[in-house]
């Protein structure tokens, strides 16, 4: 093993690291708002690289379908539960029309104009689809919250990890049958490269690492200084002090799930052209994104990345070493992590 | 006049209790005379399942310890069991011996590591061992890798092997008959209430003079045996291994039918095992593109909670 090795080595799981950090800090951010263990964070990242390789093929994506259906069921719920609530209720209903009904509608008109148009989906410049892919995804996002999680956002954290399981079995049951069971690739953001030393460095490479730093770079700007994410803050440290100063958690925890569906659509979109992605590759992805936020106690976010890119590292110097084995040297070294974290918070009465 | 009339009618009733019993007992034992063979092997299949579901019900529903690896164990049982009886030509009897030993002493490590994380990280760490032990199975070189182990020897009982449904119809279900009796008589005991006692939390447990470490490990201890002991009634039945029913999603699946069955009662953990699995067999029917798993546990679950 020469430098160059160890060099290539590390850029590949420092890439990789650094698509699990985004998921990391997703995962810390939602459980710290809603106290929710996202396990469904990695289909996004599979439905994000896939619906983009959809619009590649000049295919229309069934996320688009699942974007409809969902919208209008949770229109019809809040339609349902502000009935008994009065007039002024009705301005809220009304965006809510129009962000789960009419929103859905139009973007699929567009989908199916652009479809049929002679230029077609595939022929699009790239940056146009992923934007097309993120306006058809992350809305799932919030509307996942508003069918799975809002209406029993009181229950214990075990029952809505159970929940959470749930919620990952219905979109992978879905992804199959929207994607089918080959996988795809997505192309790479820019061709090309460069050579550093004599180890040469992908393009995508250099996206990744570039644009998941200025994403966590304005993750930190708006929870530090805009309004909203300090309403965020508030709610995660306290739930009940952050509605007595108006904030709704039913609120806060649509905006955490908008923010987690955009990191991992985004994030599949940055690990399309690098893995080939399956329907079913999003649990596997994300739970590593997830060693990384466990090791920081699903609390830091700092820690959060810290401990993702140590996940990538770990995952491309065993895949090296002992390649067969990698999934069970990423997963085992949970274990410690969480041992040393429950023996550290010697706290005895928290059973769900 | 009046107790004299009472006695007589509780007297009927458990008279009555006990003709059903046994006409129950009647209909069970004559199955494979009646049952076609596809329910026949549903059957089979619905009790093999409901032994790592009734593990969970002593577990999550008793004790309150949520577990999504349970599948690794029944995997632990099959491979162990399969491999003693494959590359060492080993009899199946004595694969159980080794199951036993080599589930206890991997459930020994593991609960001494997880059973101690209390809270939401318990079942997490569940989660991290149940993938590291599938993704263990598939890579293992004396294991088969992802193509398994075949020709596997059936079990055999007075030098009769258990090749058919209709035979190994009898050793499933008595296996699971008297591990419902042992659970239940276990719930009973002293020690069982120690294991009940857990649930509302530990320290109400650990004030009342119970020791919590041990009582969380005995029922780590049977819920891993029987997870272990039906994936060595699978090995031999099916008489071929391979990874994919032993993966974190059959584990969740597990969990599903313990919590589905009502989680509190032994058995529970047959009702959930039953309801899943028909629904499993009937949704593939409905639905053959959907494989395996799919859309309506959502609802379901949401109706539990």
């Amino acid at each position: 093993m020469n430098l160059d090795i160890v060099l290539l080595l590390a850029q590949d799981g420092l890439t990789n690291g650094a698509i699990y950090a985004l998921l990391a800090l997703a995962l810390v951010m939602v459980f710290a708002v809603t106290r929710v263990i996202f396990v469904p964070q990695g289909e996004f990242v599979a439905f994000g690289a896939l619906t983009l390789a959809s619009f590649q093929s000049n295919k229309l994506p069934g996320t688009l379908w699942l974007l409809l259906l969902a919208g209008i069921i949770c229109f019809l719920m809040d339609w349902r539960y502000q009935q008994g609530l009065g007039k002024g209720m009705a301005r809220r209903l009304r965006w809510s029309l129009m962000w789960q009904v009419m929103f859905p509608l139009g973007l699929a008109l567009l989908v199916f104009f652009l479809h049929s148009s002679p230029l077609g989906l595939a022929k699009l410049p790239l940056w146009v689809q992923m934007l097309l892919a993120l306006l058809v995804v992350v809305p799932l996002g919030p509307m996942i919250y508003r069918l799975a999680f809002q209406p029993m956002a009181q229950a214990p954290i075990l029952v809505l990890l159970i929940v959470s399981v749930a919620v990952h079995l219905v979109l992978v049951g879905i992804g199959l049958v929207f994607f089918g069971a080959e996988g795809s690739r997505t192309p790479p953001f820019s061709e090309g490269g460069l050579a550093l030393g004599s180890v040469p460095v992908q393009a995508q490479t250099l996206w990744v690492l570039g644009t998941s730093l200025l994403f966590m770079i304005a993750l930190g700007l708006f929870f530090e200084r805009s309004l909203f994410g300090k309403a965020l803050r508030a709610t995660a440290v306290n739930q009940t002090g952050a509605r007595l100063m108006g904030i709704a958690p039913a609120f806060a925890g649509r905006l955490v799930f908008v923010l987690a569906a955009l990191m991992g659509t985004y994030s599949g979109m940055l690990i399309g052209p690098i893995t080939t992605i399956y329907y079913d590759t999003g649990l596997l992805i994300g739970l590593k994104g997830f060693v990384g936020a466990i090791i920081a106690g699903l609390a830091s976010y700092p820690l959060a990345v810290g401990g993702a890119l140590l996940v990538g590292l770990l995952e491309a110097y065993s895949s090296f070493w002992a390649s067969s084995f990698k999934e069970v040297i990423v997963f085992a070294l949970i274990i410690p992590v969480l041992l040393w974290r429950s023996v550290r918070h010697q706290d005895l009465d928290d059973e769900a | 006049m009046r107790h004299k009339h009472m006695a007589q009618r509780a007297d009927r009733s458990r008279q009555a209790l006990r003709y059903g019993w046994m006409a129950l007992c009647l209909l069970w034992a004559a199955g494979p005379l009646y049952l076609p063979a596809y329910y026949l092997t549903i059957a089979n299949h619905i009790g093999m399942v409901a032994l790592v579901a009734l593990g969970l019900v002593l577990m999550t529903g008793v004790a309150g310890l949520t577990s999504f690896g349970q599948a690794a164990f029944v995997g632990l049982g099959a491979y162990v069991s399969a491999v003693l009886t494959t590359t060492y030509s080993l009899s199946p009897w004595l694969g159980l011996l080794a199951v036993v030993v080599v589930t206890i002493s991997v459930a020994f490590a593991l609960g001494a590591i997880t059973l101690r994380l209390s809270g939401h990280y318990l079942p997490l760490g569940t989660i991290a061992w149940g993938l590291s032990l599938y993704f263990l199975f598939g890579n293992l070189e004396i294991l088969g890798g992802h193509t398994g182990l075949s020709s596997i020897p059936p079990i055999e009982v007075f030098g009769y092997g258990l090749k058919s449904a209709a035979s190994i119809y009898y050793l499933i279900w008595v296996v699971l008959f008297l591990a419902i009796v042992l659970s239940d008589n276990l719930l009973q005991a002293r020690e069982g209430r120690a294991i009940r006692a857990l649930k509302g939390g530990v320290i109400v447990a650990e004030s009342m003079g119970v020791n919590t470490a041990r009582s969380k490990m005995i029922v780590f201890f049977l819920a891993a045996l029987y997870a272990g002991i039906s994936g060595w009634i699978y090995a031999h039945y099916q008489r071929f291994v391979n990874p994919s029913p032993f993966s974190l999603h059959i584990g969740i699946e597990y969990l599903f039918m313990a919590v589905l069955g009502g989680a509190t009662q032994v058995w529970g953990a047959l009702l959930g095992a039953g309801l899943v699995t028909l629904l499993k067999e009937w949704l593939q029917d409905l639905l053959p593109r959907l494989l395996g798993s799919s859309g309506n546990f959502e609802t379901i679950v949401f109706g539990l909670f």
